[in-house]
């Protein structure tokens, strides 16, 4: 009898590349920009600019961790800022604070995570059971989220913590990185387990790869859809209490530009918009290389007031080119 | 069972012939009354729908987008972009310079349509990217600090500033935004904008140039936006990278609450005019029952979602993500 | 050697067409059934109705002695039976292994936690039955065409299987997108796994049905007409069963036949595009040209192209002697070129817009006054061609979704008919799912049309469709003009002649 064939040395080594999902690309790219700002500062190359370079990038990584799931399913969540600004609030609030009595100490940090969630399920209710697209329903939600925050404000002064535990959470290090970086650490083996390991994560590139095929196969779209936000809503919520454990307070910019960092980061990073395919560890190097990036910009004397150009301009390239790929005639997009 | 389908399918009719705005104009307009009279006088009015001039003008051109089933992230901060810009060069370069806004405005609308058209990008992926452009833009040019334009050079002023009672600014507007929803409905090239957002595929086999027809939408929306700015200019006299973005909700929001479909291809600039102002009053309503500035953003996002969730047309939508 | 499906009189409508009519058909135990027919005669739409795709009007099936219903592919598949579609239903972005074990992960999932290791290790077995030496973890994307459809056997057989009721596996035109050695492997296959595996096989080459089946049910127009066994058959004698006797003349308005003018109006040379290579051809002005083909055939995109919807590769068009270059849709209407899509409810009307927006959307200008919508114009134009061409509708404001398909079909042949300068009017079947009535009527309004002097390019539906209605007749297959029939009342080709290049 006759057999196909596709193995040998070569499939095995294909094999193995596409079964890691590596993001080669993001890899290189991150070194090329690397490279190029080593030119401009060679102590960029050191140890010690990792440390601070990841302490940097670990309250954005956060954040991507939840977003990557979201977009993994041709969806998006733009309320990662108004999120991050109610969590930070919240945390703040209940930790030991010189505005009230309250002194939950580390439980604050999950309180936070539990507003990020329950404006997640919002979210996500909104948009697979009244079918409102998840654009507009998370810039909703972004704004729901600021405007909780201005509440929990209100028209007082900003609350400082004075819990020592939290303040030392954001300022100690632990084997060298700060413990802020620890905490991205293990969200992102987390989700890198909830990627390959749990029905989540495999269903969320069968869902972004055909919702179609996905609904035949049996798999219950929408919870995983509203799932995702929920998770993505509980990661801004933690990025938002890290802030506060970092800042030392709760503000409701906590998540000022975090937007359009994250959203850049992850297509960099090269997870698609349309979803079904990159994931956990070409999102956390997307955010390597937009750090590197911003450095870079400073090294060249460039205005901090360039970033968010930047940043809209990596989303539209990296966008454009990868969609050239899949232009088809006649077909149209909205 | 028969009861229900009959009131149901008068509600869609009303809502298709789009009186449903009018009436929640009306008893929005009751209830405030009722609430606090003294809110609601001529004068206050007048006020209010000046103050509303430029989200018209915003939300007019939001609405062009959504009418070829698109959206533009970006419509407010390049409103506050372009405000910007405008201040800057008029202060720099008098009132010859607005031929250099125009190319501007016009250069912006142009590159979103080809981008998104060319390269197949969806509208909400493109307007996100340009959304941080015009902010860090906005940003760079007035230098993270207010720009204040000089008085000669507040052109619009006068239209916010009348001593007469009515309310000019908004007139003036109103005669543009009317003017081009007239066009919309009465011309073949608006006809085709609704039938790129209804049907494209169809479109384009009627023999229509639909990717002509998406790009003026786009640089349409663009002057819209633009004309927003010189209204800002007038009105407020200073210019900062942030002072049109709290627009991008009530906007979106006047265009659905107004009955134009998400979806696309259904509504009108008349409908526009009428969302307004609702949200307008909805501003007034929210001020006097004393909701802080900060949180009324939280209004308008709750007022889309339950404008489009009673709104949906179930037999258009098919994936949502 | 017991019957494992039973399908009792199903019956199936798609508006006024007769998908399936009282069809009976047998599946036993350990055999492999043959289907054949022409387009249209039911066999795709007999297959997705077992699949539990499409829900029959009326009829059921029997298995295991017990009558049973789809309510939806979830239904079939608990049932045991498994379908391997025409359009690829493999994610290309996942691996070979979880592409497979889709939906049936079974014990591979606990808690929602997933075992990379099981799911490979089951793939990989049923990789091995349909000899497919390919690592499981490969992502899908990088494998061939063919490859590929080897493995949406694999996973149908692992659906069937999955149920852990006798297994039956329907094939829709599996082989034709696979080479020869490719056929050959998969034949293999099928013949290893009927033992335990049912096979229903689909195929519009009659050799490849011969040889594999071993029963083969013949359907023609909805109805199941024969049923043989492939030693018992030669393909000409198939042909001749799935052709059937001719149909009355006058549907066709064969009396309103007009003779063609000697000039050229289309004259299209070595014109390549996507899915077509090397077309040349030529069209009288008033000549009624019809082109047959299968699905892969390049006809569609053949339109198409020279409409402009789609680029050309390479060739000339000649219009009226003129050079005319493929631009885009604007042009082709500029040039007086109308064109009538196949899916008339996407493609060809706007359905949310009125009977008179629909019907003045290509030429706009003939109803207006200084550049703007002239209410009175609108009107009379409107109304003028819903009396020529007969189209029921309460009005020119009624929303076209109201209207039945052979009307909305006449809004759109108006649109067209609205421009005077109308040369050439290029059609993909344009009277599919219309009711007998509505046909005939479209087919005089052509008539009409050529006689007038306009040329028409004809993408028949049917097969006497393209034969009754046209002066010449072409059939397409693999992208190329296979033939060409000079076709006259009284003088018609022969259609198993015609079928043979088609196929």
């Amino acid at each position: 009898m006759e057999k196909m064939t596709n193995s040998g040395k070569l499939g095995s080594f294909k094999a193995i590349i596409s079964r890691g999902n590596l993001p080669i690309p993001a890899l290189l790219s991150l070194l090329i920009v690397s490279a190029f700002t080593a030119t401009r500062s060679p102590e960029f190359l050191t140890f010690d600019n990792f440390v601070q370079i990841s302490d940097q990038a670990s309250v954005t990584i956060i954040l991507v961790c939840g977003l990557t799931f979201v977009i993994l399913m041709g969806s998006i969540d733009l309320s990662v800022q108004g999120v991050m600004a109610s969590a930070s609030m919240a945390t703040a609030l209940l930790v030991g604070n010189d505005r009230n009595q309250n002194n939950w100490g580390y439980w604050s940090i999950p309180a936070g995570m539990v507003v990020g969630a329950l404006i997640g399920l919002i979210a996500g209710l909104a948009v697979t059971r009244l079918r409102i697209p998840s654009f507009l329903v998370t810039m909703a939600t972004w704004n729901i989220g600021l405007g909780l925050a201005y509440v929990l404000f209100g028209n007082t002064s900003q609350p400082s913590v004075k819990d020592k535990g939290m303040l030392a959470l954001g300022l100690e290090t632990f084997l060298g990185f700060s413990k802020a970086t620890w905490i991205a650490l293990v969200v992102v083996l987390f989700c890198m387990w909830l990627q390959t390991r749990t029905k989540f994560g495999r269903y969320a590139y069968v869902i972004g790869g055909s919702e179609e095929i996905a609904k035949l196969s049996g798999i219950n779209v929408k919870s995983f859809r509203a799932l995702s936000l929920v998770l993505s809503g509980a990661l801004s919520g933690l990025a938002g209490s890290v802030i506060v454990a970092k800042s030392g307070i709760g503000a409701v910019q906590a998540g000022e530009g975090q937007l359009f960092l994250g959203i850049a980061a992850v297509v960099i990073g090269g997870t698609l918009l349309s979803g079904g395919r990159g994931g956990i560890l070409h999102s956390v190097v997307g955010v390597y290389i937009m750090i590197t990036i911003s450095v870079a910009m400073i090294l060249l004397d460039v205005s901090d007031f360039y970033q968010q150009i930047v940043q809209g301009s990596v989303v539209l390239l990296v966008v454009s080119s990868t969609a050239w790929r899949q232009r088809r005639p006649l077909r149209t997009v909205v | 069972m028969k009861a229900k389908i009959k009131s149901s399918r008068s509600f869609s009719t009303i809502q298709e012939r789009g009186f449903a705005p009018v009436i929640v104009l009306a008893v929005l307009f009751v209830i405030l009354y009722a609430i606090s009279p003294d809110s609601i006088t001529p004068k206050s009015m007048s006020a209010m729908l000046d103050q509303a001039a430029v989200l018209l003008l915003l939300a007019a051109g939001q609405c062009l987008i959504i009418l070829m089933g698109r959206i533009d992230l970006a419509n407010a901060a390049m409103c506050s972009a372009f405000t910007v810009v405008t201040a800057v060069c008029l202060n720099k370069w008098g009132m010859k310079s607005l031929v250099l806004t125009v190319i501007v405005a016009v250069v912006v609308g142009a590159l979103q349509a080809v981008l998104h058209s060319f390269f197949q990008v969806p509208s909400f992926v493109i307007t996100l990217g340009f959304f941080g452009i015009a902010g860090g833009t906005a940003l760079v040019i007035s230098e993270a600090s207010t720009v204040l334009v000089e008085e000669k050079m507040r052109f619009t002023k006068p239209l916010f500033f009348a001593t007469s009672p009515l309310p000019i600014a908004f007139i003036a507007a109103l005669a543009i935004v009317g003017l081009v929803g007239i066009a919309i409905v009465k011309t073949p090239w608006g006809r085709a904008l609704r039938a790129v957002g209804l049907n494209q595929r169809a479109t384009t086999y009627s023999g229509i140039n639909t990717f002509l027809v998406v790009t003026s939408g786009f640089i349409l929306s663009n002057l819209f936006i633009l004309l927003g700015a010189y209204g800002n200019v007038g009105q407020l006299g200073t210019a900062s990278a942030r002072i049109a973005d709290s627009y991008l909700l009530p906007g979106i929001a006047a265009v659905v609450v107004g009955g134009t479909s998400i979806a696309g291809g259904i509504g009108g600039l008349g409908r526009t005019i009428w969302g307004v102002m609702i949200i307008a009053l909805l501003r007034i309503g929210l001020d006097i029952i004393h909701v802080p500035q900060n949180v009324q953003p939280v209004v308008y996002g709750l007022v889309i979602i339950v404008a489009i969730a009673i709104t949906v047309d179930r037999k258009r939508v098919t994936v949502v993500a | 050697m017991g019957i494992r499906v039973k399908v009792e009189d199903v019956s199936m409508s798609f508006g006024v067409v007769h998908a399936l009519k009282g069809v009976s058909i047998e599946i036993n135990d350990g055999e492999v059934v043959g289907l054949v027919g022409e387009n249209g005669a039911g066999k795709s739409t007999l297959l997705k109705v077992l699949s539990g795709t499409n829900q029959p009007d009326s009829g059921h099936f029997i298995l295991n002695g017990k009558k049973e219903k789809f309510a939806s592919v979830a239904d079939a598949t608990r049932a045991g039976i498994s379908m391997v579609y025409q359009e690829q239903s493999l994610l290309p972005n996942i691996s070979v292994a979880e592409n497979i074990l889709l939906g049936i992960e079974g014990e591979a999932i606990k808690l929602g936690t997933y075992s990379p290791r099981k799911v490979r290790k089951v793939a990989a077995e049923y990789l091995r039955r349909v000899n497919l030496d390919v690592d499981p973890r490969t992502r899908t994307e990088d494998l061939s065409f063919g490859t590929r459809q080897m493995i949406e056997v694999a996973k149908a057989l692992a659906v069937a299987e999955f149920s852990g009721k006798p297994p039956v596996v329907l094939l829709d035109e599996p082989t034709s997108v696979l080479e020869r050695k490719e056929i050959k492997v998969l034949f293999d296959v099928v013949r290893s796994i009927k033992k335990e595996t049912s096979v229903v096989f689909i195929s519009h080459r009659l050799e490849e049905v011969l040889e594999i089946s071993d029963r083969v049910y013949v359907m023609r127009d909805g109805e199941v007409v024969s049923e043989v066994k492939p030693n018992q058959v030669s393909v000409d004698e198939l042909f001749a069963l799935m052709v059937g006797r001719d149909l009355t003349q006058s549907y066709f308005r064969e009396e309103l036949t007009n003779v063609p003018e000697s000039s050229n109006r289309l004259e299209v040379k070595n014109l390549s595009g996507d899915g077509f290579k090397d077309v040349s051809f030529e069209m009288k002005k008033g000549e009624i040209v019809s082109f047959l083909g299968l699905q892969d055939s390049g006809r569609e995109n053949l339109a198409r192209v020279i409409f402009g919807a789609l680029p050309g590769k390479s060739g000339k068009i000649l219009l009226d002697g003129e050079r005319y270059k493929v631009k885009n849709t604007t042009h082709a209407v500029k040039c007086g070129i109308g064109y009538i899509p196949s899916e008339r409810k996407t493609d060809g009307v706007v359905l949310a817009m009125s009977v008179a927006e629909n019907l003045t959307m290509s030429h706009p200008d003939e109803v207006t006054t200084l550049r703007l919508f002239n209410k009175g114009k609108m009107n009379r134009v409107v109304l003028s061609w819903i009396d020529r061409l007969g189209i029921k509708t309460p009005g020119g404001d009624t929303p076209i979704r109201s209207l039945s398909g052979g009307n909305q079909q006449k809004v759109v042949l108006a649109k067209w008919l609205m421009d005077e300068n109308l040369r050439l009017l290029i059609l993909d079947t344009p009277t599919r799912g219309l009711d007998v009535g509505a046909k005939t009527e479209i087919y005089a309004i052509l008539r009409d049309l050529a006689a007038k002097g306009i040329s028409i390019l004809f993408l028949a539906d049917a097969l006497e469709e393209g034969i009754f209605m046209s002066h010449r007749v072409f059939t397409m297959k693999d992208g190329k003009i296979s033939a060409e029939f000079p076709s006259a009342p009284g003088a018609r080709p022969e259609r198993t002649d015609v079928v043979e290049r088609m196929l």
